[in-house]
């Protein structure tokens, strides 16, 4: 018989059919025309006629393909693989995958939740700490060309100040000679007390070169900024903040050329900012006014008073390297020419964002590294489900790749859905993640997240919908390939449970229960560790009483107070006032409150010893105090005596010091007696007597050794150096906050009252970066353990569920429920003392990055070590004990029946 | 003398296609049938007088498939090879009746018209 089908085919070749179409239409054809061809033959035709016969109903001039072009549709032409449903159109499989995947997850509700939560919880960690990472880290600041922007500084690294503020000569010098910067800038805080309109207010402010914020590339948002001509002494202008503005003046477009008072002198206001506009600060300060630095004549002079801030713009093609060293040129210059105050003080060029992000970069890099290893435990844990889902879906696989379905495309199928899974655990983390960063403003440090808000943009979300992607193929890998290795025979076979496969699932399981172990292991470790170390930071001796204490700002006016006579009668009324208050038990006036401020430190010359050289002259931290202000902040005072009402500037100059200044001047002898005066012995300030040693307390740094200090009675200051009050108290501080205020108003109705706070505030605050990095790393090890430990109990459960029918023999031979147990529970127990090893080597090597944030312990501090070993441990255990209970209750007849 | 169908006088190309699909369902009507069963019964029943080329054949079958009128289905009995048997649908059933209501108004007019009586 003639072969028909070639010539169907060739006349359906131009239609472009689908393949199996085609093949339909060339069978059902051929079959006709085979059954006429016979027929033609039964009546007689010979073979040749009856061929002829056939062919011509074929041959009707192209009929047959310009009819069924009518009918039939056209389809891309792609290769068919059999065994395939015919179509390889990836979008068309991707969809089909996508529907059965739905299918299936939404057939298990409860292995989805529990997938989804796991992935959820930690994708929505990844997530909330990657937000922060990108506010403070990622996103540039709100400046223009913000990469080119500098922070400069005297570096005195041999005093102990290698980033010192500089001196204004030295500043001035810097501008003129320098060749690298396009211009510089400086600034110096300073606070002005607001009067004449509502309430006095103490405001946080800047003097500032008139140039800074062009310098910046912040244009005002109303008015204008400073210009040249601003930079006088006698200039009053002033810039007003976005905050000030919207508070103090309802947002007022009308400000503009407006007078208000601050520190008693009247200033016109000329601009306000934008909301964005953040200096780099210590401590809270928040500025709300800038006015013009306008240099007195004396403070161009003085290149021994270092106060300044400077800011700078490296010109476009210049390296931060070259900057630097041009910068140490010069101070190597200034050193020569001024060797009295600059010998071996160089300079320091620092970008500007590493200022305003400061030391909270390694914390927020080993954070986003822990979540990750979260987020690893909880793909652990999903593909562990995955892979205890695919033994029982082994038959269903077996049998689509005996149906000729290909193992890439099995792959394909599975990877789908744990990438679907994956996505809808990024959805939820995405919801969960909302939820952490209003948690997260809570606690985190008010330095990172005011200089950038926090919030989820189009980079947080492509984060998480990468992460939630890669997850779900990290996760969906192992199951996929070991479902599409599966052998067909085996698990075909009726009882075909413990197949190759499922005893290579068992092996993948096993591992990674090692692997979520040792992760988890290295979590907590590193959240030990931290927790280890904000014990030593809680513990740590301020060397004063924290608690019952209230402080705050009274930030006297110069021109109101201009000496200390007028000083003394305003704070010996507000004393007198504040002591009868119900609740008081001391009050003292104080200066610059430990942990609030980072200078005011002086040389000093002592009498019968030689000055040292210049550059070997060590500073010493002052403080103005009045009278009671040890015993009223409970610094206990070791020799002599604290201050009277009698040291006045008219009496004999006296001093008290901290133990530290006595041994480093005085060591093994007795100071009290002996004098001493700021700056050479030469300069023209009166000797002052040693009266009393205190013990040092840590004024700058909460974490840092306490350094020389040595305290000054305010009335003998020309300064206005007091600008605060302590007060000892036998209730709750705060609750005497508001009557404390009104017995100032009392002596001064316009004398504002600012900072009110506690002092366990103020020493909680200076350690906030340090908690927030201990509570994140706490939680983020605290959910690894839980997923951990589901994971452990997952793994146990279902290798006690596959071994019943051996447990079952084995108790039918005679097996006690405790070796049941035993056997179980060692079998747990191998996993995860493999893995606690591998998390131990790997946790030696890792924390060594966490040293930078610990304090009074090493990174691989034994203590921590053991008892986070032991906790593991002891959660390991419970997690493989219960299944190994329920293995204990297996009856022996039931489990030989199930198989 | 058989008569190719589609050599056939009928002049109109809609008349003629209207002509088979009306066959083509009439015949599917009492019970499912293949392709060359449908083609063999036409020439049959017309006594030869019309037959079916498969280069029309078909393409008509899968049109009708495809408005849903018939449906074709592979069917497998023992000892032969699989064919595929097409059987009238619900709607195809509908279809039936109203063209063979318009195609006996149509003949009737024809006849009205040409004076030809039946028999």
């Amino acid at each position: 018989m003639p072969d028909f089908k070639v010539e169907i085919r060739e006349r359906l070749a131009e239609l472009g059919l689908s393949p199996v179409r085609e093949a339909e239409i060339v069978e059902e054809l051929s079959q006709h025309l085979e059954e006429e061809y016979e027929r033609a033959l039964n009546c007689g035709a010979s073979e040749e006629e009856a061929r002829q016969q056939v062919f011509d109903q074929l041959n009707a001039p192209d009929l047959l393909g310009r009819e069924l072009k009518h009918v039939e549709r056209r389809v891309s032409q792609n290769p068919v693989t059999l065994g395939t449903e015919g179509k390889t159109n990836i979008f068309a499989d991707l969809w089909q995958d996508l529907r059965y995947g739905l299918r299936t997850l939404l057939k298990n509700p409860a292995f989805t939740i529990v997938a989804v939560i796991a992935l959820a919880l930690g994708i929505g960690a990844n997530s909330a700490i990657f937000s922060v990472v990108n506010a403070v880290l990622l996103r540039p600041l709100p400046f223009k060309n913000p990469e080119q922007l500098v922070m400069v500084w005297e570096n005195a690294t041999h005093l102990g100040f290698p980033k010192n503020t500089p001196a204004p000569p030295n500043f001035i010098d810097w501008q003129r000679q320098n060749t690298v910067f396009t211009g510089m800038a400086a600034m110096s805080e300073r606070s002005f007390n607001l009067t004449g309109a509502g309430e006095p207010e103490r405001l946080d402010g800047r003097r500032v070169s008139a140039n800074l914020f062009d310098l910046l590339g912040v244009p005002a948002l109303l008015g204008r900024t400073f210009v040249r001509d601003d930079d006088r002494p006698g200039a009053h202008v002033v810039l007003l903040s976005y905050s000030l503005w919207q508070r103090r003046f309802g947002s007022d477009s009308n400000v503009i050329g407006r007078v208000i008072t601050l520190n008693g002198e009247s200033y016109n206001v000329i601009g306000v900012m934008p909301r964005s506009v953040h200096l780099p600060a210590y401590g809270n300060w928040r500025d709300q006014v800038w006015v013009p630095i306008a240099f007195t004549n004396e403070e161009v002079t003085q290149r021994g008073s270092h106060f300044l801030d400077v800011v700078a713009r490296i010109k476009p093609g210049i390296t931060l390297k070259q900057a630097q060293a041009e910068m140490e040129t010069i101070a190597a210059r200034l050193a020569k020419e001024y060797p009295r105050f600059n010998a071996r003080i160089g300079a320091t060029v620092t970008p500007l964002h590493e200022e305003l992000v400061g030391d909270i970069k390694p914390a927020l890099l080993i954070l986003l590294g822990a979540v990750g290893f979260v987020l690893l435990i909880a793909c652990a844990n999903v593909a562990n489900l995955l892979l205890a889902r695919a033994a029982v879906r082994e038959k269903e696989i077996a049998l689509r790749l005996a149906l000729g379905a290909s193992r890439s495309r099995l792959t394909r199928q599975f990877l789908t859905e744990s990438v679907l899974l994956a996505l809808l655990g990024g959805g939820f983390g995405l919801l969960l993640a909302l939820a952490g960063i209003r948690v997260l403003k809570t606690f985190i440090p008010a330095t990172i997240s005011q200089t950038q808000p926090i919030s989820i943009d189009g980079k947080v979300l492509l984060f998480t919908a990468l992460i939630a992607l890669v997850t779900g193929i990290v996760f969906g890998l192992a199951p996929a390939v070991h479902a599409s290795h599966s052998n067909l025979n085996d698990s075909l076979k009726e009882g075909g449970r413990d197949s190759a496969a499922s005893r290579k699932g068992n092996r993948i399981r096993g591992l990674l229960v090692i692997a979520e172990v040792a992760v988890s292991f290295i979590l907590l470790i590193g959240a030990g560790l931290l927790i280890n170390s904000f014990l030593h930071l809680r513990n740590l001796d301020p060397g004063f009483r924290t608690d019952h204490l209230l402080t705050m700002k009274v930030d006297l006016s110069e021109l109101k107070y201009p000496d200390g006579e007028r000083r003394s009668v305003f704070f010996d009324e507000v004393l007198r006032r504040v002591r009868t208050l119900p609740g008081v038990q001391s009050v003292a006036v104080a200066g610059n409150l430990p942990f609030t401020y980072n200078g005011d430190s002086m040389s000093i010359a002592v009498e019968g010893i030689p000055d040292p050289p210049p550059d070997q002259w060590p500073d010493v931290i002052y403080r103005a105090v009045g009278p009671g202000y040890f015993s009223t902040m409970g610094i206990p005072l070791i020799r002599g005596r604290d201050f009277t009402d009698q040291d006045r500037a008219d009496s004999k100059h006296v001093v008290v010091i901290a133990e530290k200044t006595a041994q480093h001047y005085w060591p093994g002898q007795d100071p009290i007696g002996k004098r001493l005066k700021p700056g050479a012995t030469t300069s023209n300030s009166p000797w002052r007597e040693v009266i009393g040693v205190v013990k040092d307390v840590r004024q700058n740094d909460f974490i840092a050794q306490p350094k020389m200090q040595m305290y000054f009675t305010y009335r003998q200051l020309k300064d206005l150096a007091a600008n605060a009050l302590v007060v000892r108290t036998s209730v709750e501080p705060m609750s005497l906050a508001s009557s404390i205020r009104n017995a100032i108003w009392a002596v001064d109705k316009d004398q504002p009252v600012a900072d009110i706070d506690t002092m366990d505030h103020i020493v909680s605050e200076a350690i906030a970066r340090q908690r927030f990095s201990m509570l994140l790393l706490g939680i983020f090890a605290a959910l690894a353990l839980v997923l951990a430990s589901v994971g452990i109990y997952g793994v146990m459960s279902y290798s006690v569920a596959q071994r019943t029918h051996e447990i079952g023999i084995r108790m039918a031979l005679g097996a006690r429920r405790t070796d049941v147990l035993q056997m179980t529970v060692k079998q747990g127990l191998k996993l995860v003392g493999a893995g606690m090893l591998l998390g131990l080597a790997a946790a030696f090597l890792l924390t060594r990055v966490l040293a930078s944030l610990l304090y009074g312990i090493s990174a691989t501090d034994p203590i921590t070590f053991l008892g986070i070993s032991l906790v593991l441990l002891a959660v390991a255990i419970l997690a493989s004990y219960i299944p190994a209970l329920r293995a204990t209750k297996v009856d022996p007849i039931i489990a030989l029946r199930a198989q | 003398m058989a008569l190719q169908y589609m050599a056939s006088p009928v002049p109109d190309r809609e008349l003629k296609k209207g002509s088979a699909e009306l066959m083509i369902l009439s015949l599917l009507e009492d019970r499912p049938r293949h392709g060359y069963e449908i083609a063999q019964l036409i020439e049959l029943r017309s006594r030869g007088a019309i037959r079916f080329n498969v280069a029309s054949l078909y393409p008509l079958l899968y049109r009708l498939e495809k408005r849903t009128w018939i449906r074709g289905r592979w069917v497998e009995r023992p000892g032969q090879r699989r064919r595929r048997y097409y059987r009238l649908t619900a709607s195809g059933k509908n279809v039936l009746s109203k063209q063979r209501a318009g195609w006996r108004e149509f003949v009737e007019a024809i006849n009205l018209i040409t004076g030809i009586q039946h028999a």
